[in-house]
């Protein structure tokens, strides 16, 4: 197996991003991860939901469970166009949220994609850590991927997303 | 160059295999890259550390493999990123986690560890051990605190937990060292736990 670099992208206008999307993402892997470094612009509140999807899809379904410190707690949002699934915070201060997205067999045309999310802030007090899966019931080949801040307002400044491939043979001449 | 693989008889088996660090773009194993490895072999082993990371990737996972001489049957580890003269009570944690009946959350602030591992202590049964899964984003970054994200995993045949823990570090600095212990100058890592620390370059050259 190697996980090979596909992209990066950095946010780096002052008032932020609406929108981040990959586009033209290769079909030679086997497997997609998406490593976020991110926090949202719109500070009325400690934290807010961001949404993907995979394409030009319409309508997409997710299920979280996270914990905010004091009890586990559980969301969806079913047949949705925003299928809401990473909390990030809202914060003026040097705290970034993370999340690892891994988005399998995405090439293959004969099944719906799905991606799991790992994700978590913490604030020293306040915070949530987190488990979401996200389907998209569409079995295109995954060529984009669109992140959406929903109620973040914008993907703040310096907040960062890698794109990484990754392959389950060795690369190899044979 | 291609290595090619030897049978029993001496001829060369297919498929040959070319190391990715000698094809142009790839760099020396891909985007993932392993930078030290550490196996326990002393019975008295309270801490393992991980000095002079190099500040040249983008992120940083730690994959443990471990088990404690702890009485109980499941012993939280410390998984506990820094850098010299961060400070002390820089490190807090919000964490969600099943034992099998329930599952909870909860969190730790003002620390000087990180409560983000879980390992089978002495108690379990013989040769069974935890695996924890920690990813630090940005870790060489000078002007955020640091994340971290960690995957946790025992599981005693009846008994055990899973966990997911968030952590901040509360310290602008790039990270230096990553610590595992268990705070505790009589509880020991058991032979045989292994500690691999890899980076997540964000290229592949």
């Amino acid at each position: 197996m190697t996980m090979q670099f596909i992209a990066s992208y950095t946010v780096t206008a002052s008032g932020g991003d609406a929108s981040v999307t990959f586009s033209s993402i290769p079909q030679t892997f086997t497997h997609l991860q998406l490593r976020i470094f991110a926090k949202g612009t719109n500070t009325a509140a400690s934290n807010g939901w961001a949404w993907f999807k995979f394409n030009s899809a319409s309508s997409g379904t997710s299920h979280s469970l996270w914990g905010d410190g004091a009890n586990p707690n559980v969301a969806s949002y079913v047949s949705v166009g925003s299928p809401n699934s990473i909390l990030f915070p809202r914060t003026t201060s040097t705290l970034m949220g993370i999340a690892i997205i891994d988005i399998l067999d995405y090439t293959n045309t004969n099944k719906n994609k799905v991606a799991r999310v790992l994700a978590g802030y913490d604030a020293n007090g306040s915070g949530t850590v987190q488990l979401s899966s996200c389907t998209w019931a569409d079995t295109t080949a995954i060529s984009s991927i669109y992140l959406n801040p929903w109620d973040l307002a914008n993907f703040a400044q310096g907040s960062r997303f890698d794109l990484y491939g990754i392959t389950t043979s060795d690369v190899t001449g044979a | 160059m291609t290595v090619k693989r030897l049978s029993t008889s001496g001829s060369s088996v297919t498929p040959s295999t070319i190391y990715p660090d000698l094809l142009a773009g790839y760099g020396d194993f891909g985007a993932l890259q392993r930078i030290a490895y550490q196996t326990v072999t002393g019975s008295t082993t309270t801490d393992v550390t991980f000095n002079n990371i190099p500040q040249t990737y983008q992120d940083l996972m730690l994959v443990s493999y471990a088990r404690s001489s702890d009485a109980n049957t499941i012993r939280t580890m410390y998984i506990t990123p820094y850098y010299s003269g961060i400070g002390s009570t820089v490190q807090s944690d919000t964490y969600l986690y099943g034992d099998g009946t329930s599952a909870a959350s909860g969190r730790h602030t003002n620390q000087d560890g990180v409560f983000d591992g879980i390992v089978p202590g002495a108690s379990a049964t013989s040769g069974i051990f935890g695996v924890n899964v920690f990813h630090i984003l940005n870790y060489a970054n000078t002007s955020t605190y640091k994340t971290s994200l960690t995957r946790s995993a025992a599981d005693i045949n009846g008994s055990g937990q899973v966990r997911l823990t968030v952590a901040l570090t509360r310290g602008t600095g790039g990270i230096t060292t990553i610590n595992c212990n268990f705070f505790s100058g009589s509880v020991y890592f058991a032979v045989g736990s292994t500690f691999e620390l890899f980076g997540v370059k964000a290229s592949n050259a």
